[in-house]
Parts: C-alpha cells; structure tokens; sequence
C-alpha cells in the first residue's frame, strides 16, 4: 500500500483528518505574528504582510489539494499552490522574491509537518516546491519581461517555462526527495504526477491572477462582464454534469463554454471559467463521482487524464483569449496610424518617421507640398537629397546619433523649397515607441522657420528663448464632439482624446470625457464657434489665436472629423513666440529713443551720485543734457532773488531758441528750482509731450540728488566740526611713549564716518591706547563715537582688562535708531616694563614693529564686533614691547583699498612701518597716510595711532597727576623707570626718588586741600645733575609744633639733595629740589 | 598686613622679642594703616625690632611712623629699634632726620 500512497497523501495520513478548525487557527496566529508591532518600518510591515498574505493563500492552496486526494488515496492531485507562488513571483518586484520564496517554504514545510511527514522530507518538499517557481519566473524574466499572458508569445512563454519546465524540475526534485528521504520508490511515476498536478494547478490558479492583470482584459463593460459570467456558469454547470449525472457529451459543453470564454471574456473571462472547470472537476474526482468506471480505466489514470484535458482545453481558451486581443489591438492600432496619417498629411507641418535602422518610412504630404519630393523618393536616406549640401553632413551624422543612442533631438538646416530656394527648417525628432513598449525608430517634424528667422536670430543669442522656441515645435492633439443646446446652437465641446502634450500645453489635466466650459468657465465664446463650424460645417482652419481665459496663444490647426459633429485639433502653444514677436514689433524708431532715454536716465543718476556738492550735481546734470537733449541747459534757483546754479554750454549768449520745456527739481529747497532746456538749432525736432513728460520724470530724480546733496552738505559740515571736537589731542602721557595720531576724513565724499582714537593714563600708572571705528557715517555715527570713547575713557580704570572693559562698552553702540555696531581695539601698556594687554573687538590687528625691523600682528585676544546685545567674556591677550619698538593702531580705512584684499592692505602696512620703523612718530604718522591712503580717493575715514615705547626717555621727565595720595605710588613707579632707564643705580636712584617723593607728598597734600586739581612734576637730568620742579595750586605746609617728629620732610630734602628752593605765591607753592649723582661705574 | 604697598611679617619668640619686617613702600597713602598693623602686633612685645631692610622707599612719612612706633614701645616699657644696613638709604635718612642714635639697634648703630 505504501507505494500506492501519494506525496499529497503522505502529507495527510488518514490518521489525522483535515479539518477547518486547526487550519484557521494557524492562519490567525500566523497573520498575528506578522503583524505584530514589531514591524515597525513601512517596508518591513509591507513585507510582513506579503509574507503573510503568501503564506496563507499557499497553505490553503496545498491544503485544499490534501483535502481532496489525501483522503481516498487518489494520484495525479491537483495542486493550487504552485500557481499562487509563480504568479507571485511573476508580478512582484525581483527584491520582494526572498519573502514570496520563504512564505512558500515556511508554508510547505508547516503544512507537511501538520500532515504528519517527519521534518527533513518536508525540508525537501519545501525545497522542491520553492525551487520550481523561481526556475520558471527567472526563465520568464529573461524571456518576457513585462509578461501579459493577454499576448501570444507571452503566453506561450508562461505555457512552455510556467507550466511545463517549471513543475517539471519540482517534479524531479519532489520525487529525489520522495524516494532518497521519505522511503517511497516508484521514482518516474511520482516525478510525472507531480508535473502534472502543479502544471494545472499553474495553469488555472496562476492563469487566473495574470489574466486579470493582463493588458489586454481590455476595458470592463457590464454586458461584456454579464457575459462572461455566463458562460463561466455553464462551464461550471456542464463539468458538473459531466461528473454527477454522468453524462459526458456534456463534456463538449464545457469545451465550448471555455473556448467562447476566449472569446468574448477574454484572458480574463477563460480562467475564470478554466478554474471554475478545474475546481469542479477535481472536487468531484475526490468526492468519488467520475465517469472512469465508465471509460473502463483505472482511477488514478482517469485522473490524469481528466486533468491533461482540462489543461489543454484551458490553454487552448487562453490561447484564443490572446489571439483575439491580439488582433483587437492591431485593428486599433491601425486605425489610430490611419487618423494620425490624415492628421500629419492635412497638418502644416512636415512629419516624418524612421524606423530602428534611422531609415525613413514615412514622410507626410506637407514634404511633398514644400520639398516637391515624391514620398516614395523622400523614403530610406533619399529624403537628404533635398537638404542644403552644406549641412548634409551634419544632418546625417545627427541622425545617426539620434538612432544610435535614441535620443530626442532638434536640429536646423536649410532645406530645398520646391522653388528651389532654400528655406532655413528646424527639425525636431522624438523616440517612437511600438504598442509592446520598444523603442520602433523616430517620429518627427519639421517646421519652416525661415519667415521668423530674421526677427528670431536676435531671440537666437538669447539661449533660453532658443529653447522656448524648440519646446514650442512638440505639438498638442486632441479629438473633441461639439455640444449643442436644444435649438442646435453650438454651447462647448467635450474632450474626446488627448495626447500628453495637451495637458501640459494647455494646463488642462484630465480633460477626457469633460466639456471645456467645466473645465475653463470663462473660455471665450469665439473657441466654441470657430470649432463648431469645423467640426458642423466641415471647414479645415488653421489659425493663430490666444485665450486670455487661458493666458495662453496657440496655433491651432483643426479639422473636422467622422462622425459628424467631431473635430479634432493639432496645435502648439505659442505663448512664447508670440510675445517675443510682440515685442520685435514695436517700431524700431521708439525702442531706440526709449533705450536713449533710460540709458540717458542711467548715466544721470550714475554721475551726479559720483559727484559732491548741490553746485557740482546742478553743473554735471547741466552738461550731461547738452547737447544730447536740448542745446542749452539752465538750473535756476527761483525766489525773489532768482540765482543761476549752473548752465550748459557755459554763459556765451546763444541764439533765441525754436522750443523750450522747464521741469521743476524736487530739490527740497524753499524755493523751486527750475531745469529749463532749450532748443536753438532750427534742424532739431521741437519738443513733444513725450519728450516733456520725460523730462519731468528725469528732473524729479535728478532733483532728489541734488537734495540729497544738500543734506549731506550741510550734515557733513556738523559731523565733521563734531568728530574733530570729540577727538583727542594726543598729550604725551608718559615718558615712557611717544605717541602721535591722525585723524583722515575720506576724501572726496561728504560723508564723516565713526572712526576715533583716545590715549589716557590709568591710575596705576599705565597707559590705556584706543582706536575704534563706528559702523556707519554722518551725525548718527559721529554721535555715537563720542558716545564710546567717553564710556571708554570712564569704564578703563574699573575694568579687569581690556577684554572686560570691551565687554562692558558694547552696550554704548546702540545709536537713536537701534542699530549700533562698532568695532574697537584696546591696549593697556605698562611704561615700566613695556608689558600690553590688548583685546580687539572685530578690529583690525594692531602691528607692533620691533628696532631690529621684525613685525608681529597682534592677532591674539580677538572677538566679535561690539553691538548691544553682544555676550561678555571677550578675551584679551598679552605681548612685551621690545625697548624703542613701534606699536601701530589704526582703523580699517588705512588698509583698505578698492580691488585690493584686506591682506595685501596689512602687508604694505607692515612694508613701509619696517621703513620707518626709526623715525619721530609724527613723521612715522604722516609717512605711512601718504604711502597707504595719501593722493587716492580714500572711500573711507582713516585713524592712526603711533606709538613709541621708549624706556629711555629724553633728558626730561615731566607728569601731571591728580593731587590724590594714592597716584603717588605711580608717580614713583613712572620716576623709577625713567630714572632707571637715565643710568641712575641705587642707592641714588631711590635717594632722588625719596627726594621727589617728599615734595609730590607736600604738594598732594596740602598745595589741593580741595582734592582735585593736578600736581605738575618735571625732571631735568643734565649729565647727572637732576633738577627737579614740583608745582601745585597751594602753598608750602610749614612744620607745626604739634607735629610730632614733624618737619622731616624738608630736612629729607635738604639732606639729600644738594639744593631745595620753595617759593609760594598767590598761584600755588613751586619746589625746586637739585641733586647730583655719581656717573655710573661702567 | 597686604596692601599692595607694604607688608609686614611679624616674628615673636617666647622671651618677647618681636621682630618685625616691613617690606615694599611706606608713603603718605599708607602711613597710617602701617602704623596701625604694627600697634597691633606690639601688644605682647617686650622688645621689638623693625626690620627696614627690605623697604623699597620711605619719606618722612614713613619716619614718622616709625617715630610713634619708638614712642608707643618705651610707654608700654619695652624698647624698640630699627634694623636697617648701615650703607642703605634708610639708615642715611636717619642720619638726616638726627633719629639714627635714637632708634638704630645696638649691632647697626656704628
């Protein structure tokens, strides 16, 4: 009995009888694992639920076939499943085929485990049954790409590698596993019933899916569907017949029902039916009711034949199915190249086709007409005959390109009219697809161009008018009815057909089957006449119209068509031709006297904004119109007093004048200011309207220009007189530095920028050093500037160092309209030791140029520009001066030039600072402005600030201090150094000190018992012998009885030194202290 | 005592003997906080030196300070004197003034 048992049965022993319950809680669980929340990408749920999908339709599919044939031992069994997989593998993407593949093993393997067969052979069958499709879907991939079983050959593909091949290797591969693993024999029989069983079950199940995709089911009509449900339902009740009444002349019924299936349902219509035979049929084999006793065969034998049958009676219905599409599709397509040749041969283009080898087959009427060609000479390579020897060359090469790499492409030559003459063409061609989708040669046209040439030669240099005009030859078609109301008057039209250019043409998308008043509301009435007497009276027109409903000019070429009632069009947007044209039209004469004006307008603005001054702008406006616009030109300021502002051609009497016009300047002044032209030269056309308005216009911007200058006049007057008061007057403000500045306003312009400078001596001794440069120019900036150096000057001595105080100081650059930037640098120098802290805010670097000619940048303790809502915390950096080196600030205006590069400013700058590294700072100040910005036109305001460490000071030492105790120290520390630097060594060096100290100590304390005022100190060292003068507003504090100890401080002094004068007046107390010191032993 | 001026280390043993060292500058501006500091450092002296050999400057200021230091150490009747090097300035501004016999300690005052 074993070898009688069939692989579907041994996969559902008898011991455990199918039921519905388990298959359905399999299939529930199986679809809650998948879609689980685990999937949580889109792709991953898709493949989910394809897996799941697949999964569940092969398991019912082979649990179906189990059902029938397990039960009462049956061969040759129907296998559905097979067909679920190979369609699945056909219509989905090759990247989706590793989940088909695994849902199909994952279902195989699941269902011959529930069926009792031990694991490794279910592995096998897995394998066998997923190893089949995927022979067969590679092999179709290769063969048909794109198969639709509604075409012949592809079916015939999907009958020889679907249904044949493919089972076949399953088969082989089935029965392998079979005999090798589960312990069958009988090899050749296994392996034929397998082909046979998922051979049906691929030609019906798989047959179906595909048909119902296919192309060709064509559209759906509810007679046509009514129909094939018909004949579906006799298929169906006659194979019945066949089994359960036995009657097998029925058998032909069923025969006919499939066939005429084919016919009338299509692909679609013969699987239905085909499945519908093969279910019943199969059902009925297994339920015991066959008509093989009756033939006298063997069950398993009559199986097997019934389902050959079946299969072959399905293929063949397929096949008509196919054949009849087939031939469906080649009557549409001949009666669409039919239209399309009555189209190309009426339109007015000249349209021409090529085949795969770029020959031409094809060339409409419209070549004859122009080229007098005869077609059939014109066909093949013949049509180059008539195409200027010039570019026939270049024509044939294009199109053989065209056909190599197939390309739409667009070409222009001279092409022979019938005349002989030849015409400029552009010709444009586009790849031609055949209905199977492959490429079938080139579809093109070409249009006469030589009319437009002229005018369109100038459109030519413009490359993307070039291009418009190209686009513009891909030509619209549409098929449309026209409308008509009750009493037959002509309403709208409705879209028939439309090719793709129509849409994007006419911006209408889906016209099809809609009426165009739906579409445009507002179309105008003329479109729907003009078509109804093409489409009603059956005139052809071609004509050139816009539609302002559409925004859009066409040219249209219509025509009317059958039935009565239709017309169909052929048109091209020419929107951008027209307005090209449009705009070629206007009259040469007044494009190039507009040109003149606005060219004339142009240089008018551009040279008085280049000029200063209400008396320079009114002289330049004056010379720039004579003698283009008039031969004398005058610009009064009118009022009681009438005053000439400038006039053109000078003041020489000229003679009494043929025309004038006047034109008032909007000058803001309180009186008018008047620009009077005039004409003298009797040969010049007087003054027209347009030439008046013209001049109104040009005098009102002329005049807002010479307002302006005005403004700027009188404000750059005030900015200058404000900046110049605001600015320091650089005193020496230690011994230890010589410091000189300049302040450059920019040449030429009036505009005064924000740039400032301040030197001042810190409480503790050292010397703070600003530049700073307010973004910005006039009153505004000026304001602020002087805003920032107070705020500067005040903030110096509380600040941590010149980061902090820069921190603190952004805050100031706010200016009256809220938009305060500047940029500022800050040094700190300590005279004593030549240490300085500096910090830049957005700030050019300063340059430091050491005596032996080595230049440094310092371009440490950098940050942002100031600006009010800056962030504290800008860092500063620290470098040493070297002894008589030379520190450079300056604001940008020095390093900037127009073309040239901040860099190649700053490099220049370092150049001729190392020239002039040994000069006075005053000639170090006026060199470096002569050679950076001197006899340029400086575009912007220029600050520089020289300044000197010179430890070794002149003979003199001289300070003023505020008369407060605790400046004391720094006067001594600022003597000590000075003393230091003249040779002075200890312990003479602190005995002068003491000697100074005592009369600054008097002079602080009580020549200003008031507290402020300032003691004024000067040293003199002649050769060693130190005079020193010390000088306040009060007089000499004499010694006190109460005093204790008192009195030691003039005792100090005249122990010490070798001379000591005090004399008090009325203006204050001056001491004169002498003292001579050994010359240093070298 | 730190100000940025002066300093002053204070030095007491067990038998009373202070030693104060004053380094840095004494002027009019910080006379009195120096004077004040040393008071106060002073109470359990018995004897006190003041060192002055490191002090960077000094004027009559200074001196009077340490005038009133002498004055309050002899009420308190202890003794006071100044160690100062017999070449520097300090010592000379002594001389000057006619306080150096007075004030100079024993080992310097030659």
């Amino acid at each position: 009995m074993r070898d009688r048992v069939p692989r579907r049965a041994r996969r559902n022993p008898r011991s455990v009888p199918p039921g519905p319950s388990p298959r359905r809680f399999r299939a529930a669980t199986l679809i809650r694992r998948c879609t689980s929340p685990e999937a949580r990408t889109p792709h991953l749920r898709r493949s989910s639920l394809l897996f799941c999908a697949i999964a569940a339709a092969y398991a019912i599919g082979s649990q179906l076939s189990a059902s029938w044939f397990g039960a009462d031992g049956q061969t040759a069994s129907f296998f559905p499943a097979a067909g679920v997989t190979l369609a699945a593998l056909i219509l989905l993407p090759r990247a989706r085929w590793p989940v088909v593949i695994a849902a199909a093993f994952f279902a195989e393997v699941t269902v011959d485990l529930i069926n009792g067969i031990a694991l490794v052979p279910s592995l096998g069958y897995g394998v066998a049954n997923t190893v089949q499709p995927l022979v067969a879907a590679a092999l179709l991939a290769r063969l048909r790409p794109a198969l639709d079983i509604g075409r012949t050959r592809d079916l015939a593909a999907f009958l020889v590698a679907g249904v044949g091949l493919g089972p076949l290797v399953g088969g082989i591969l089935g029965a392998s596993t079979f005999v090798v693993l589960d312990g069958g024999d009988r090899f050749a029989r296994f392996a034929g019933e397998w082909w046979i069983g998922d051979g049906l079950g691929v030609l019906v199940v798989g047959g179906a899916i595909l048909g119902f995709r296919s192309a060709a089911a064509g559209t759906v009509t509810r007679r046509r569907l009514a129909e094939t449900a018909g004949l579906v339902l006799v298929a169906g009740l006659a194979t019945a017949g066949v089994f359960w009444l036995g009657v097998i002349g029925l058998a032909y019924v069923t025969l006919m029902a499939l066939l005429a299936s084919g016919f009338r349902g299509g692909t679609r219509g013969a699987a239905l039916a085909g499945a519908a035979v093969a279910f019943i049929s199969a059902q009925a084999v297994a339920s015991g009711h066959g008509y093989l006793d009756v033939l006298g065969v063997s069950p398993a034998d009559g199986l097997l034949y019934v389902q050959l049958a079946i299969a072959v009676f399905l293929a063949t219905a397929l096949a008509v199915a196919a054949e009849v599409a087939e031939r469906e599709r080649s009557a549409g397509e001949r009666r669409a190249a039919e239209r399309f040749r009555v189209m190309a041969d009426h339109a007015p283009a000249m349209l021409w086709v090529t085949d795969r080898n770029g020959r031409c087959t094809y060339l409409s009427r419209g070549w004859s007409d122009f080229t007098g060609q005869r077609e059939d000479r014109g066909l093949g390579d013949g049509w180059l005959e008539v195409v200027d020897p010039r570019d026939a060359e270049r024509v044939r090469m294009t199109h053989e390109w065209a056909t190599d790499s197939r390309e739409p492409f667009t070409l222009d030559y001279r092409l022979r009219r019938a005349d002989g003459e030849y015409r400029r063409v552009i010709d444009a061609g586009r790849p031609l697809h055949g209905p199977d989708g492959d490429w079938a040669g080139f579809i093109g046209s070409v249009i006469d161009v030589h009319e437009r040439s002229e005018a369109e030669d100038a459109l030519r240099t413009s490359d993307a008018r070039f291009k418009a005009l190209f686009e513009s030859i891909d030509e619209g078609y549409c098929l449309a009815e026209i409308i008509l109301d009750g009493d037959g008057t002509p309403v709208d039209y409705r879209f028939l057909e439309a090719n793709h250019l129509f849409g994007a043409m006419t911006g209408l998308h889906d016209a099809v089957g809609r009426r165009v008043r739906d579409l445009v509301p507002d179309l105008e009435d003329h479109w729907v006449q003009t078509y109804a007497r093409v489409a009603l009276d059956g005139q052809t027109m071609r004509f050139e119209n816009g539609s302002d409903a559409m925004g859009r000019w066409f040219d249209v070429f219509a025509t009317p068509v059958e039935p009565h009632g239709r017309f169909a069009l052929v048109f091209k947007d020419v929107t951008q031709r027209r307005l090209a044209e449009i705009g070629l039209r206007e009259s040469e004469l007044e494009q190039r006297r507009a040109r003149r004006r606005a060219e004339l307008l142009t240089e008018v603005i551009g040279e008085l904004e280049a000029v200063d001054g209400v008396a320079g702008r009114a002289g330049r406006l004056a010379e720039l119109l004579v003698p283009r616009v008039a031969d004398a030109a005058t610009i009064t300021l009118a009022g009681p007093d009438p005053e000439v502002l400038a006039r053109a051609p000078g003041p020489a009497s000229a003679p009494e004048p043929h025309s004038r016009a006047l034109a008032a300047l909007e000058t803001g002044d309180r009186h008018e200011t008047l620009l009077e032209l005039a004409l003298t030269d009797p040969e010049r056309r007087p003054y027209t309207d347009a030439d008046r308005a013209f001049f109104a216009d040009l005098a009102a911007r002329a005049g807002l220009l010479i307002a302006s200058a005005r403004v700027h006049e009188e404000e750059h007057r005030v900015a200058l007189a404000l900046q110049r008061a605001l600015l320091p007057t650089v005193v020496q403000v230690d011994p230890a530095v010589d410091v000189a500045a300049r302040y450059a306003p920019a040449a030429g312009t009036l505009e005064v920028g924000g740039d400032w400078y301040d030197t001042f001596r810190l409480p503790d001794g050292r010397l703070g050093l600003a530049v700073g440069d307010v973004v910005g120019h006039g009153l505004e900036s000026a304001a602020t500037m002087g805003r920032m150096r107070t705020a500067l000057a005040a903030l110096a001595p509380h600040s941590d160092g010149p980061g902090d105080l820069l921190s603190r100081l952004q805050q100031f650059t706010d200016g009256p309209s809220g938009t305060g930037f500047a940029t500022a640098c800050y040094a700190v120098l300590d005279p004593a030791t030549g240490v300085l802290q500096h910090a830049s805010a957005g700030h050019p670097p300063c340059l430091v140029v050491a005596p032996d000619g080595a230049t440094r940048w310092l371009e440490d303790g950098r940050s942002v520009p100031l600006c009010p809502l800056g962030r504290p915390g800008r860092p500063q950096a620290t470098t040493v001066l070297e002894s008589g080196a030379l520190l450079i600030m300056f604001t940008d205006g020095l390093v900037e030039r127009r073309g040239e590069s901040l860099a190649m400013g700053m490099d220049r700058l370092e150049a001729v600072a190392r020239e002039l590294r040994d000069a006075p700072v005053e000639d170090v100040c006026d060199a470096v402005l002569a050679e950076m910005v001197g006899g340029r036109h400086r575009a912007d305001d220029v600050v520089l600030v020289c300044i000197r460490f010179v430890p070794v000071p002149a003979a003199a030492f001289r300070l003023d201090f505020p008369a407060v105790p605790e400046e004391l120290r720094h006067v001594r520390t600022a003597a000590r150094s000075w003393l230091s630097a003249r040779g002075v060594q200890e312990p003479h060096r602190t005995r002068l000190l003491v000697g100074l100290g005592e009369a600054c100590s008097n002079a602080v304390l009580h020549g200003h018992r008031d507290g402020n005022g300032l003691v004024h100190l000067e040293v003199a060292d002649d050769g060693g012998r130190f005079s020193a003068l010390v000088s306040d507003g009060g007089t000499w504090r004499t010694p006190r009885a109460d005093d204790a100890g008192g009195g030691y401080g003039l005792r100090v002094m005249r122990g010490l030194g070798d001379e000591v004068i005090v004399s008090s007046g009325e203006d204050g107390t001056t001491v004169r202290f002498k003292m001579a010191v050994p010359a240093p032993t070298a | 005592m730190t100000d940025s001026l002066a300093s002053i280390r204070a030095a007491l043993d067990r038998d009373g003997d202070l030693t104060l060292a004053i380094t840095g500058e004494i002027d009019v501006s910080n006379a009195e906080a120096v004077q004040r500091e040393c008071v106060k450092h002073m109470e359990d002296a018995r004897r006190t030196t003041l060192d002055l050999g490191d002090v960077r400057y000094i004027d009559s200021a200074g001196l009077r300070v340490v005038v009133a230091l002498w004055q309050h150490a002899h009420a308190a009747g202890g003794t006071l004197h100044v160690a100062a090097p017999g070449d520097g300035f300090v010592a000379e501004l002594l001389a000057i003034t006619g306080l150096g016999e007075q004030l100079l300690g024993p080992e310097r005052a030659g």
